[in-house]
């Protein structure tokens, strides 16, 4: 009856909400080992390994700054043109970085746990990406933790688009890591392997633009109306640690390098 | 009395760390269904005292960390308690190889139930193979039982 009842209407959602602010500390507890293994091999890398770190992440920051300058001019030449157009201006957001703290122990799911809640303003359907591509979206908001459902599990699906000819499509998820199902392309379709798919906007969900999945296979039989294609996600679902939630721009007060802390209302 | 049931919780939070890192370090979810196992152990051990309560308050607390619909993994559980109290008297005079294929069996037959259920709700696709899972955790099974036997007798918990 309970499972009928949560299923098929929301009046369980406090006390699952309840459950899981109760049961939240199981995911923090679950990090510690993960920590201490990651505070220990910083502790014990050598001085020199050190330098090169920082000397390689200097130039990788270097480099950053160098597209980040473009990038001011590229928004500004695009909000003219866009103007020009008559077009609203692009949707642009604010990220918060998190931290994956767990994986949930679902056989049949694909989900994990981050270490923001509501109190960061966290909401459901939330998405998030990591450095590479998008990750998946929110479902479920404690006070300090939120689970997440990647874009690889069985029930979910986005919106995305051909980035070199904007065709649109749904990219859903399969269960494996590795594979995203491209689906409702017909088999005249211009798709090609090594097409990279972008979020495309459309549902509202997804802000437009974020990379999604590169496809990697195009199968066109003869006589079916649509063609099988499938991506592989470009973020790192699996290895990933640290995540960024996508905020609408103007819900954070401060900007990214002020951390979570700064935040908080 | 409740320092009893202290040390049953403790024991079934355990088993839920374990099934997150199981998961971590795997790749695959529920490798080892090491909350089963272990409320099976304390079923079997102390049929007067674990019940139906624990098995729902486990049940709603995975349905809750794995964000499953509340009631999913809490009616598995409720049925491994049930035939957990069933079979207790025979299961306890079994040598290792008989019960551990009674828990490949009962593991098995729950991860099936997983699997229809799962059917209901969603799309799903189990990620780790349900034989599998039955398999791994009926081989760990004599490990958990001696360290859950140890523990219990430390704490002196007696059926009645």
């Amino acid at each position: 009856m309970v499972w009928v009842a949560d299923r098929q209407t929301d009046v369980l959602d406090p006390v699952r909400r309840a459950g899981l602010d109760a049961t939240d500390f199981i995911f923090d507890v679950a990090a510690v080992p993960g920590n201490i293994w990651q505070a220990l091999s910083e502790a014990s890398r050598s001085e020199d390994a050190l330098y090169n770190r920082v000397d390689q992440l200097e130039r990788e920051n270097l480099v950053l700054q160098a597209k980040l300058q473009q990038m001011v001019a590229l928004r500004a030449e695009n909000s003219r043109l866009r103007a020009l157009m008559n077009a609203g201006p692009r949707e642009r957001n604010d990220v918060l970085a998190t931290e994956i703290i767990g994986v949930s122990p679902n056989p049949n799911r694909q989900i994990i746990a981050i270490d923001h809640g509501s109190n960061d303003r966290v909401y459901p359907g939330q998405p998030l990406i990591d450095s590479d591509g998008l990750l998946g979206q929110v479902i479920e908001v404690a006070s300090d933790t939120a689970q997440v459902m990647l874009i690889s599990d069985a029930s979910h699906s986005v919106p995305v688009q051909i980035i070199r000819n904007s065709v649109r499509a749904i990219a859903e998820g399969t269960g494996d890591l590795h594979r995203l199902r491209i689906e409702y392309l017909s088999t005249t379709t211009d798709i090609e392997i090594g097409d990279q798919l972008v979020t495309s906007g459309l549902g509202g969900r997804f802000p437009m633009g974020y990379p999604v999945a590169k496809v990697v296979a195009v199968e066109r039989t003869d006589g079916d109306r649509f063609a099988t294609v499938w991506a592989e996600p470009l973020a790192q679902l699996s290895r990933t640690r640290h995540v960024l939630l996508l905020f609408p721009e103007g819900t954070l007060a401060s900007d990214i390098n002020h951390g979570s802390r700064a935040l908080a209302p | 009395m409740i320092r009893d049931s202290l040390v049953v919780l403790f024991t079934l939070v355990i088993a839920m760390l374990l099934s997150i890192w199981t998961t971590e370090v795997s790749g695959l979810p529920l490798l080892i269904d090491w909350v089963a196992l272990v409320l099976f152990y304390w079923v079997v051990a102390l049929p007067a005292r674990v019940g139906l309560t624990y098995a729902l308050l486990t049940g709603f607390a995975v349905d809750v960390l794995s964000a499953s619909p509340l009631g999913h993994y809490a009616l598995i559980m409720t049925l491994v308690c049930l035939f957990g109290q069933l079979i207790c008297l025979r299961f306890r005079k079994m040598d290792v190889l008989s019960q551990i294929a009674l828990v490949f069996m009962l593991a098995g037959v729950a991860r099936f139930i997983d699997v229809w259920l799962a059917s209901f709700e969603t799309q799903a696709v189990a990620v780790t193979p349900p034989l599998l899972t039955a398999l791994c955790s009926a081989l760990v099974w004599p490990v958990v039982m001696q360290i859950l036997r140890y523990f219990r007798r430390y704490h002196g918990l007696t059926e009645w």
